[in-house]
């Protein structure tokens, strides 16, 4: 029930107040430690490579030594953003397997779900706030998160 | 090639109007999905259809998109010139992590710049002094502009290396010279899309780049060298142009296991540490 009341609560109170609960209540990106993971770039084929071929090649892929996990990304053209999603996510599946309650990946999931909700209920505003324009942004930056990390789960099976 | 089997275009067709365009040419499902998607994304919306249109003709997306990620640079690329290669940009990055801090003082020259994608990662990641030679007024026009859009400032200069008199002093030299063989260039070894959309000027050559190169490493009097290659005899072709007293000499594999460089350095030199590249 809780739950419910914040957005009407930012409504109330001073924007930064809310915002600093909010804050509070994600726990930041994990980071994974760089010992515990091996890393393969996948092959360009079996063909001779170099200057006699041109081919897109930018897929990563981590596998996290102590849970076994593994994660593939090939989102982006670049190599090296690859390398740092990969990253990203494969620190978030680990968290959440630790701990799947109060992982990132839960608590926005179950954020997602709660905006959701109060929109439903909402009745149609005409001018909303700077705050809360800023704060749908970041909620929106949030769901994309989850969404990109779905499609990599997707994009596995 | 692999074929391209009729149940993914119908599986394309049903994606996207424009996807079996793609999967013509990539005739990969997945890779025409990820490829169509870029094309959405950094393309304007009227551009889509003729995008896709030239790429079933084998136009690289490189060229289509105008741009190529290297490293952490975006290297702006137009027909004329080389698209950089994923094999480039591994060693160039296992270079940077491999010398690591190197004073004001280092100087490096990339020798057959091409976009400039060498000479200006190793700028940004080494902070050192770079030079940047081309024969190609097109190849050098590109590097100046990736030079701008990069925020990196390297020098780049025309020079035919196989007639250089440089007297400079570097301490570090670098090349992915044109290394195909003209008997692989016109046969099937190299790919179509290669041979019809990119200069045969960056593609074809052979021993006498090496040569050349290895003279100006002594000429230069520089510590140590990296040039990329496409077949293992020109590892032992450069090889045999420097000293064995002094220079010690190492083939490097890309992480598709194929011979792709050859890197020198000099003995109990700075760049002796050049050896953990391999
Ligand atoms: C394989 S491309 C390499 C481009 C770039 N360094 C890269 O890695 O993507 C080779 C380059 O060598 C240049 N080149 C060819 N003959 C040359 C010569 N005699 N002297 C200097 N450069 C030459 C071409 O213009 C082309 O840009």
């Amino acid at each position: 029930m809780r739950q419910f009341l914040w957005p009407i609560q930012r409504q109330l109170f001073s924007t930064a107040r809310s915002a600093h609960v909010r804050a509070n209540k994600l726990p930041p990106r994990p980071k994974i430690n760089e010992d515990e993971i091996t890393e393969v770039f996948l092959k360009g084929g079996s063909g001779p490579g170099g200057q006699k071929i041109n081919k897109t090649n930018s897929k990563v892929q981590l596998k996290h030594l102590p849970t076994g996990i593994v994660v593939e990304c090939q989102a982006t053209r670049s190599r090296e953003q690859n390398r740092k999603k990969a990253r990203e996510i494969l620190a978030m599946k680990v968290q959440h397997l630790h701990d799947p309650e109060n992982s990132r990946t839960s608590i926005l999931e179950q954020r997602r779900m709660n905006q959701a909700r109060t929109k439903q209920k909402k009745t149609k505003k005409k001018h909303s706030t700077l705050a809360e324009e800023n704060a749908q942004r970041k909620l929106q930056q949030e769901q994309e998160e989850l969404e990109f990390l779905a499609s990599l789960v997707k994009q596995k099976e | 090639m692999p074929r391209l089997s009729p149940s993914d275009v119908v599986k394309a067709r049903k994606i996207s109007k424009l996807l079996p365009l793609v999967l013509s040419h990539t005739r990969s499902l997945d890779l025409a999905s990820r490829e169509l998607g870029w094309i959405q994304l950094e393309l304007p919306k009227d551009r889509w259809l003729e995008a896709c249109r030239q790429r079933s003709r084998g136009r690289p997306l490189q060229y289509i998109l105008g741009s190529q990620p290297f490293g952490e640079l975006d290297v702006k690329c137009r027909e004329g010139v080389l698209i950089p290669r994923w094999e480039t940009e591994e060693w160039v990055l296992k270079l940077c992590n491999a010398i690591g801090g190197v004073d004001k003082r280092f100087r490096a020259m990339d020798i057959c710049c091409g976009t400039g994608c060498i000479a200006l990662t190793l700028k940004r990641q080494l902070g050192c002094e770079v030079v940047g030679v081309d024969i190609s007024e097109e190849a050098l026009e590109l590097s100046r502009e990736n030079s701008l859009r990069n925020g990196v400032e390297v020098q780049f200069m025309r020079c035919d290396v196989l007639s250089a008199d440089a007297g400079d002093r570097f301490d570090l030299i670098v090349s992915n010279p044109p290394y195909i063989s003209m008997d692989d260039y016109t046969s099937s070894e190299v790919a179509k899309s290669v041979k019809l959309y990119e200069p045969q000027l960056a593609l074809v050559g052979g021993g006498e780049f090496y040569h050349a190169l290895a003279d100006i490493v002594q000429r230069t009097k520089a510590k140590g060298f990296v040039f990329e290659l496409g077949y293992e005899w020109q590892y032992e072709t450069t090889r045999q142009c420097l000293p064995a007293a002094q220079w010690e000499c190492s083939l490097y594999y890309d992480s598709n296991g194929k011979p792709r460089c050859v890197v020198g350095w000099m003995k109990h030199s700075s760049l002796a540490q050049l050896s953990t590249l391999c």
